[in-house]
């Protein structure tokens, strides 16, 4: 497990105590507990359920991704219209290096969304019944100013999506050019699956020595997280953040357990697409998270000092 | 005033039965929607000879 104050939390934290504090509250943290090419789990220590659902949302929907946006449709005899093809063209995860990735991400973020592109092409003509997956489309390189990155490779996180079946002589021949976006325009942009928090769990043993009919109190967790040992019921420390919370304890021994939560406290559980490595997603997000906090804080102050003179 | 009709001789529509391909002003020899050349009823429209180009949302 590597764990340690976020930087970039803790930045948060810094900037809120500048301006007068939140009272209370401790310094943010992370603890990262797993941490995948493709998925993560961390432990957020030190914020407000705000905070945490922000960040849920950041890494939802405002982490920028490359994803592909204008099909020009040469020939197309499937049996799907060209709108279709491209629907599903554009919900293939698309996989770019972080170098790359950087470079696209401030063109991005400059407004010049349309001289970052990055294009397709797909060509395939059926001589027996056949599907045509990712792995047909051929990158073609880069657009505009990212023509010179020659180096750089832009592919399907996999080749076995299917994009469409053909029947003998069927054929389609397309372009497609994939550009930057961020989830909340549409969902081909978002870079994760799935991002889940809860609080963190406390579970209380009230009387220990309760005798055999604790023992219940431990059979009905289905998580494993109460352990009923030599007469004695306890929590295994090692299975505390898997407890869900359903309260199944507490039904079965009312008096001798109580299942409670710290609000301070969230198990983030991200699922990335291949996209990008997981822990750059979070990177980015917290980044554009504090790009927004400094921009609110800013017109706030700017406004209370044009209402008050300065004296706000 | 007689309405003109400029004919682009473009092969719009294919027949279903015979394969032969027509254009609008060909197929309007014969009144309704037939083949010129069988009569068969049943006409596909093919798909015109340009490139189309569509968001991907």
């Amino acid at each position: 497990m590597r764990s340690g104050a976020c930087p970039l939390v803790v930045n948060v934290y810094y900037r809120v105590r500048e301006r007068g504090g939140v009272r209370g509250v401790q310094a943010p943290s992370i603890a990262i507990q797993k941490l995948g090419e493709n998925e993560c789990s961390m432990v957020l220590k030190g914020v407000t359920p705000a905070v945490a659902n922000a960040l849920r949302r950041a890494l939802m929907s405002d982490v920028p991704t490359l994803a592909i946006d204008e099909v020009v449709v040469v020939e197309n005899s499937s049996v799907l219209f060209d709108e279709v093809l491209a629907h599903r063209l554009a919900l293939i995860p698309l996989k770019v290096d972080v170098e790359t990735y950087e470079a696209l991400l401030s063109c991005f973020e400059e407004g010049r969304r349309d001289d970052c592109v990055a294009s397709f092409t797909l060509e395939v003509e059926a001589d027996r019944q056949m599907t045509v997956y990712s792995g047909h489309l051929k990158f073609a390189g880069f657009t505009g100013e990212f023509s010179s990155l020659a180096y750089a490779e832009v592919k399907p996180v996999s080749d076995i999506i299917p994009i469409v079946k053909l029947a003998p002589g069927q054929k389609v021949v397309l372009e497609a050019y994939a550009k930057m976006g961020t989830g909340k325009e549409h969902a081909k942009w978002q870079p994760v699956s799935a991002v889940a928090y809860k609080y963190y769990p406390k579970v209380t043993v009230l009387k220990r020595e309760c005798g055999e009919e604790c023992r219940k109190c431990a059979e009905v967790c289905p998580k494993g997280v109460l352990r009923w040992r030599g007469g004695a019921l306890e929590v295994v420390e090692e299975k505390l953040e898997e407890c869900a919370m359903c309260r199944a304890c507490e039904e079965a021994c009312p008096d001798v357990v109580r299942v409670s939560w710290d609000d301070t406290s969230f198990i983030f559980s991200i699922e990335g697409l291949g996209v990008l490595p997981v822990s750059k997603v979070v990177e980015v997000a917290m980044r554009r998270l504090l790009k927004r906090l400094d921009r609110l804080i800013n017109t706030v102050e700017a406004s209370l000092n044009a209402l008050g003179g300065g004296r706000a | 005033m007689p309405r003109l009709r400029v004919s682009t001789g473009e092969k719009m529509y294919k027949c279903a039965k015979c394969g032969k391909e027509f254009s609008k002003e060909e197929m309007e020899i014969l009144p309704g929607v037939k083949c010129p050349y069988c009569g068969w009823r049943i006409v596909i429209k093919l798909r015109a000879p340009t490139v189309k180009r569509v968001r991907a949302i």
